[in-house]
């Protein structure tokens, strides 16, 4: 009896230290791993983030870090004039960019739930004459093949949106062709572009109430 | 000791590399006839450059646990056998997915959760457990290639037809996985409207579909005629030199 319960405790023994000195070798080898590529993953993140924002707002007009000068825009954020233009559904983080001091335009966050599926988040760049540098796509699930060509990597479309701006773009002309407005829409997909369009407005709108503290030249 | 004996015949019985080359690609493949991973297979054979990259990661990690597991046979227990290989399957995926981090970071983006999701596919525990605990570390890395490049292959005859058909063109982002391959993008066709279903979820099912057919074709075309020298001499010369070798 003694002796059967002996081996049994050594086995069990035998097999929990091996498998602890696997553990062990195991979380060895992943501590290696994570030592030599944190560094190099941390710079890409940063990079990524960087390529990001100089797509939609040039590296030319601006020359602070846009990292160091970001600020978190809420759905109801204190100080901001009708912030609902954004559509934001939850805390987004903005951009304020300056050049020698002086605000020269701001990076914005916007969404819109009026697409084909799902919520489009955008980024829109728009300097200090509330003409737009950029527009990109940050997320959306829009049909493959057809509401898709929002993104650049399938369409140039959206940069049809770059130097517009309210002065220069009536009101009536925000609208895709098919409406009678200013952008044209795609082949099988109108309720995409339309989406797009209105947002896109509703974010220079957002900027021109806002204007004053958005180019103050610091962080708002 | 009685693991020793059982050991040798399995050695003597399988480490004919052309046999296992054959296997892994051809007769075993993991993709079309144990049709183990199909979940990361389906989904993100959507571009050449999106299963190549998985591809290649899945293989790096079969390889990799069938080289430890194999060098730590003896070590291995029966009954700690399954948490030690699931605990280093875990640790090289994640080994993985850090590299990719580092050094292919827009492709690590665009794969997302299937990177991580590599533990979960079933030709690792089941290469670890039917194959490299049973044999040499040099036969079983080699297992691991052999496995993971019929894995890598498939997924890439999918990428590869989902994409031309979808989108009419090929090698898409490859500077995502190949810096230097920023221009690789062949235009060969500009549909009008792209052929939607290639690209979506039921087009990779399609495409598996007709990749099992023409291979059973082909399985049949080549057993049929045994007896014609014409057919069958490529797999005959090639057991023939590696035994010789």
């Amino acid at each position: 009896m003694t002796q059967n319960s002996d081996t049994l405790t050594d086995t069990m023994r035998r097999h929990s230290l091996r498998l602890g000195a696997f553990a062990v070798g195991t979380a060895l080898l992943l501590a290696v791993v994570y030592a030599l590529t944190k560094d190099r993953i941390a710079d890409q993140r940063l990079a990524t983030e960087r390529a990001a924002l100089a797509e939609v707002f040039p590296l030319a007009l601006h020359d602070n870090d846009l990292l160091d000068a970001a600020f978190i825009l809420q759905p109801d954020t204190a100080g901001f004039m009708q912030t609902h233009l954004l559509g934001l559904s939850t805390a987004r983080t903005a951009y304020a960019a300056s050049l020698t001091g002086v605000g020269s335009g701001v990076i914005l966050p916007l969404e819109t739930a009026d697409g084909y599926s799902g919520t489009i988040v955008l980024m829109i760049g728009i300097n200090a004459e509330g003409a737009i540098t950029g527009v990109r796509v940050v997320q959306h699930a829009e049909t493959p093949g057809l509401g898709d060509k929002i993104d650049t990597a399938l369409s140039p479309w959206i940069r049809s949106f770059n130097s517009r701006s309210l002065p220069n773009t009536p009101e009536v002309l925000w609208q895709v062709k098919k409406d009678g407005g200013d952008f044209d829409q795609f082949v099988g997909a109108t309720i995409t572009p339309r989406a797009v369009v209105a947002a896109v407005h509703n974010a220079l709108l957002f900027f021109d109430a806002n204007r004053e503290r958005l180019l103050a030249g610091t962080t708002p | 000791m009685n693991t020793g004996s059982t050991e040798s015949t399995n050695y003597t019985n399988s480490t004919n590399y052309a046999d296992i080359a054959s296997k892994g690609l051809w007769h075993n493949n993991p993709g079309l006839v144990q049709l183990l991973g199909l979940c990361p297979l389906l989904a993100v054979s959507n571009s050449v450059v999106n299963a190549l990259g998985l591809g290649l990661a899945t293989m790096a990690v079969l390889t990799g646990s069938n080289l430890l597991v194999s060098l730590f046979r003896h070590q291995l227990l029966p009954a700690i056998r399954l948490p030690a290989f699931v605990m280093l399957i875990a640790s090289l995926t994640t080994c993985t997915e850090l590299v990719m981090q580092a050094w292919a970071w827009e492709l690590h983006q665009a794969l997302g959760i299937f990177i991580p999701l590599i533990v979960t596919n079933c030709v690792l525990l089941g290469r670890a457990e039917g194959f490299a605990s049973k044999h040499p570390p040099l036969a079983a890395t080699f297992d691991g290639l052999m496995m993971g490049g019929g894995f890598l292959l498939v997924l890439v005859i999918i990428g590869t037809i989902r994409e031309l058909l979808g989108t009419g063109a090929l090698f898409a982002n490859m500077h995502q996985l190949l810096p230097f391959a920023s221009d690789w993008t062949l235009h060969l066709f500009n549909p009008e409207t792209p052929f939607l279903l290639a690209i979506l979820p039921p087009g990779a099912f399609l495409v598996l579909g007709f990749l099992l057919a023409l291979k059973n074709v082909i399985d049949r075309k080549l057993t049929r005629p045994a007896a014609s020298e014409d057919v069958v001499p490529g797999s005959k010369r090639v057991r023939v030199t590696e035994q010789a070798s």
